[in-house]
């Protein structure tokens, strides 16, 4: 059942993702006097925000389990399949990192973007043709920087329960700001995308049902796309951090015997 | 107001027009499925790999 599931969902990302890609090219847009052809970026831009979302979801759920977990009888490696500290934490990890990265592809998307339609007729010196500090550029930006301090705050310190420890926390605390980042703060303030009132005004009347499906598929085929890169890397760290554990405790071994 | 419909029209079809006419877009679709086709060739290389790996540890283990 679990191999069912393993296959089946990657397949259905790989077709959603090919859907969104090959059918967003053909479709039929709305005509936007400013947007033209680039509006087809809507269906591989907003995706990627969704994916981000989506992988810190699964980011924080591990270190919230290895949190619970912290328990000192489950430190120990259990060679019966049991997640220890370190695979759980390397799993929260990994996630963090797919999630950053689809994070700045919906960033370059984004200033790509604004660079070919609102920001046309400015020179490529000028920097607000880059960038034009609309409220969720700067709040995507902010969650960039919040979680690359994730990734800074790890380094430092060199003991893993440490490390995992503290992580997890700062990490619920990082997703927890996704929600007043993405959802609230952009509501509340005038700006170029949809989320903000007056663009959610200009797209209701510019996009049609079709161009949202598409949207749609793409949200949910990036975001099992996303998955399945995680599930790969996680299952590396979990072999390396088992060969690490086989390795200390042969060494163990040897030291007893000699 | 009937005019102003059919206008809609006009205007979406000049809109798509240059991209599909110049055939810039079966360009930028193949690129685009090259990419793709490569990105998920190289996700499923990795999960064997990894699957592999995963049977040498068990092996390891069990031998232990």
């Amino acid at each position: 059942m679990k191999k069912v599931w393993n296959l089946s969902y990657k397949i259905l990302g790989i077709v959603l993702v090919g859907f969104a890609l090959t059918y967003g090219l053909f479709v039929q847009m709305p005509y936007n006097p400013i947007w033209g052809q680039s509006s087809r970026n809507l269906f591989y831009h907003v995706p990627m925000w969704f994916s981000e979302i989506t992988l810190m979801t699964i980011s924080v759920v591990w270190s919230i389990t290895m949190l619970v977990r912290l328990d000192p009888d489950r430190k120990k490696m259990d060679y019966s399949g049991k997640p220890t500290i370190g695979m759980i934490d390397a799993k929260a990890r990994i996630a963090a990192e797919i999630g950053v990265l689809l994070n700045s592809v919906g960033l370059i998307t984004g200033i790509i973007w604004s660079r070919v339609t609102w920001g046309e007729n400015l020179p490529d010196n000028d920097f607000s043709a880059w960038w034009v500090w609309d409220p969720i550029q700067v709040c995507a930006l902010i969650s960039l920087l919040i979680y690359l301090g994730y990734f800074l705050l790890r380094s430092s310190f060199s003991e893993p329960e440490q490390r995992g420890r503290i992580a997890a926390v700062y990490n619920i605390f990082a997703f927890a700001t996704l929600i007043p980042l993405f959802f609230i703060v952009p509501k509340m303030l005038p700006g170029l995308h949809p989320t903000a009132e007056q663009g959610s005004q200009i797209l209701a009347r510019k996009y049609d049902g079709n161009s949202y499906v598409i949207m749609l598929v793409g949200i949910v085929g990036f975001s099992l796309l996303g998955t399945w890169m995680w599930e790969v890397r996680s299952r590396l760290a979990v072999v390396k951090e088992r060969l690490d554990q086989y390795i200390s405790d042969k060494t163990y071994e040897k030291q007893l015997q000699n | 107001m009937i005019n102003s419909f059919f206008s809609i029209f006009l205007l979406q079809e000049k809109a798509q027009s240059w991209l599909f006419a110049s055939e810039k877009v079966n360009a930028v679709l193949a690129v685009v499925l090259v990419i793709f086709v490569g990105f998920i060739s190289y996700l499923f290389i990795s999960q064997r790999k990894v699957s592999q790996l995963e049977k040498q540890m068990d092996q390891l283990e069990n031998e232990k």
